[in-house]
């Protein structure tokens, strides 16, 4: 019995590091110009200084470690945040309607990055755009459970409620700060292109900075598996069997901000990762969060890789923007999942 | 009479301003039955869960051991008192073990593994609550009393002191509630506390060492069962005329009709 449970883990692992390297080379290889697998390895050899016979061009290199390779450590990275962001959320509101963009997390975070960009805060310190992010996605997230808690007793009708308030109230911000910036082109364009979402817009050193902070709020949330899996059977359980309910609530709504935020600073505001992926895994992978997290990180990098390589292989030489894509494929699943009342995600 | 492990003085406590219990002192001893009754709204479940430092009072404290409770972590005070909750999640995936090893997680560090010692108490508890061979069964394919059994089954293997159960009898057959009823009277034997609300007063009569009626915001009677379960305290507490019978060491409440004194007016 034992045996065939670690067996089928070390399957599941290895499935999943095959879809991770399958996707990454797809998404190197692709692009404008197409560089060619063989040439990738070389270049990668070339870099760890292994030997090799492959030839390649300058250029070539630039382009997979400039443009390619930032772009795909950036949608694996915000793919599996934001897929642990909502798969902590779905756990402890025991909802699986809740993701950090339904709440009003992202569009909370992406309210701080606006500001920032509004006045211009980037050219003071590359960490006010990020702060303000972090700072919106918390006071979000915060509020959302405020106004649909009570007594430490989550409302569900009210948690989604607000979180729809909420997201109108951003918005709207942002609306109005756009419509300021007509006059400045740059910043209404940064602003449109923030809130529209994409991996095209960083380079290392952004990429470097939020890096950490994505994952101290990642690491925070896979480390809560144990008070998450009790917490999805109801508070008064998890109180009875030893979880600081509110502890863990507050940590978590710090950790998923976090996580969140840092997904926002680094390419805007992408939806619906945080509900779908979650809520598939769940139904196939059962209620474990110890078995949940790794699983919704991979699937959620995966996800956004496969959705950014949609996003500019479809129209190219055009670009889709990733949000676009990202809510094409979310809310068309969100409507299936509220009109075919399966439930069984929906509890623990 | 040994000394009380769990102790409530003067406790009291309101929801949004609407005072439920006021001024409450019970205690809790080892090897006790105790069974807390009282009409809808008496607030049993509130007094179970001040009890179980789930709720703070406004006034008043609840001690363990002759500690406070709020001075002790939510893990501490779940390896000394355990709850079986009235509502269960019965559309949970997780599996039956899943859900009754859950009660050593007080025991567990962050990362720890299970031993032998923990799988051993699981396997204790899920033949003492009857439900083995449905451990790899998930929840919400059992029936109604074989969830609860799961429940009872997960706060045994937390091995506490005191055991807590809110309405454990709703939804068991007689058959069940029986053998549930003997398990905690054996575990009352060996020492454990054993607090139970519930609305089967003829249960709570014949089975209980001590009942205690809430009513009026209050304790309206606390004692032994003979004590408390009387024609005048069911007319006055509960609001209705009946009579107390007694068969072969069984006793059974048997209602009437609805007395003209409700437990709604102040008592006399």
């Amino acid at each position: 019995m034992s045996s065939t449970t670690s067996e089928k883990a070390w399957q599941q692992t290895a499935l999943w590091i095959v879809l991770l390297a399958a996707t990454s080379l797809l998404s190197l290889f692709l692009g404008t110009v197409p560089i060619q697998p063989g040439r990738i390895a070389g270049i990668f050899a070339d870099f760890s200084g292994l030997p090799h016979g492959t030839v390649f061009e300058p250029w070539e290199q630039a382009v997979i470690f400039e443009l390619r390779l930032p772009r795909l450590v950036l949608g694996l990275v915000c793919g599996a945040a934001l897929a642990l962001c909502g798969a902590a959320m779905q756990a402890m509101f025991r909802n699986p309607l809740a993701c950090p963009g339904i709440t009003g997390v992202s569009s909370g975070a992406a309210l701080g990055a606006v500001l920032a960009i509004f006045f211009n805060l980037s050219a003071y310190s590359p960490y006010f755009l990020p702060l303000l992010a972090f700072l919106g996605g918390l006071g979000a997230c915060w509020a959302v459970y405020a106004i649909s808690s009570r007594r430490g007793h989550v409302s569900v009708p009210m948690l989604l409620l607000s979180g729809v308030a909420l997201n109108s109230i951003n918005t709207s911000i942002i609306a109005f700060l756009l419509s300021l910036s007509f006059a400045n082109y740059e910043t209404g364009k940064q602003i449109i292109f923030w809130t529209l979402g994409g991996l095209d817009t960083q380079s290392w050193p952004q990429i470097k900075l939020m890096l950490p902070f994505a994952a101290v709020g990642c690491a925070i949330i896979v480390c809560s598996y144990r008070e998450l899996d009790a917490l999805s059977l109801g508070e008064l359980h998890a109180s009875s069997v030893g979880v600081d309910v509110r502890k863990v609530r507050r940590k978590l709504i710090f950790a998923a901000a976090l996580a969140t935020a840092s997904t926002v600073a680094l390419c805007g505001t992408i939806g619906f990762v945080g509900l779908i992926v979650p809520h598939i895994v769940r139904l196939i992978y059962g209620p474990h969060h110890r078995t949940l997290f790794p699983v919704c990180a991979a699937a959620g990098a995966v996800f956004l890789v496969l959705a950014d390589i949609a996003a500019r292989t479809l129209i190219a030489p055009e670009e889709i923007r990733l949000g676009v894509i990202t809510a094409a494929c979310g809310g068309p699943f969100f409507l299936l999942l509220l009109v075919s009342g399966d439930r069984r995600g929906l509890d623990a | 009479m040994p000394d009380a492990i769990l102790e409530a003085r003067r406790v009291s406590f309101a929801y949004r301003g609407t005072p439920v219990l006021e001024d409450i002192s019970l205690d809790v001893r080892p090897g006790e039955l105790l069974g807390i009754t009282g009409i809808n709204g008496s607030g049993k479940t509130t007094l179970l869960k001040l009890l179980g430092g789930l709720l703070r009072p406004q006034c008043g404290e609840v001690a363990l051991d002759g500690r406070g409770l709020h001075a002790l972590g939510r893990n501490a005070i779940a390896r000394r008192i355990s709850l079986v909750p009235q509502d269960i999640p019965v559309e949970s995936s997780f599996t039956v073990r899943d859900i009754v090893a859950m009660g050593r997680n007080p025991y567990l560090g962050r990362f720890g593994q299970e031993t032998r010692i923990d799988r051993q108490a699981v396997e204790m508890a899920v033949s003492a609550a009857d439900i083995a061979g449905l451990e790899d069964r998930l929840l919400r394919e059992l029936s109604g009393g074989e969830q609860k059994r799961v429940f009872i089954a997960r706060a045994l293997a937390q091995e506490t002191a005191i055991i807590m159960l809110d309405e454990p009898t709703a939804n068991l057959d007689l058959a069940h509630q029986l053998t549930l009823i003997e398990l905690l009277s054996s575990l009352c034997r060996k020492g454990r506390a054993v607090v139970l609300s519930m609305h089967d007063l003829s249960f709570a009569a014949t089975h209980c060492d001590r009942v205690l009626v809430l009513a009026n915001n209050g304790v309206g009677s606390c004692g032994t069962p003979g004590e408390v379960i009387t024609p005048d305290n069911l007319a006055r507490f509960f609001g209705v005329q009946a009579e107390v019978l007694h068969y072969g060491g069984c006793v059974s409440v048997v209602p009437l009709r609805q007395a003209r004194r409700s437990a709604f007016d102040k008592p006399v």
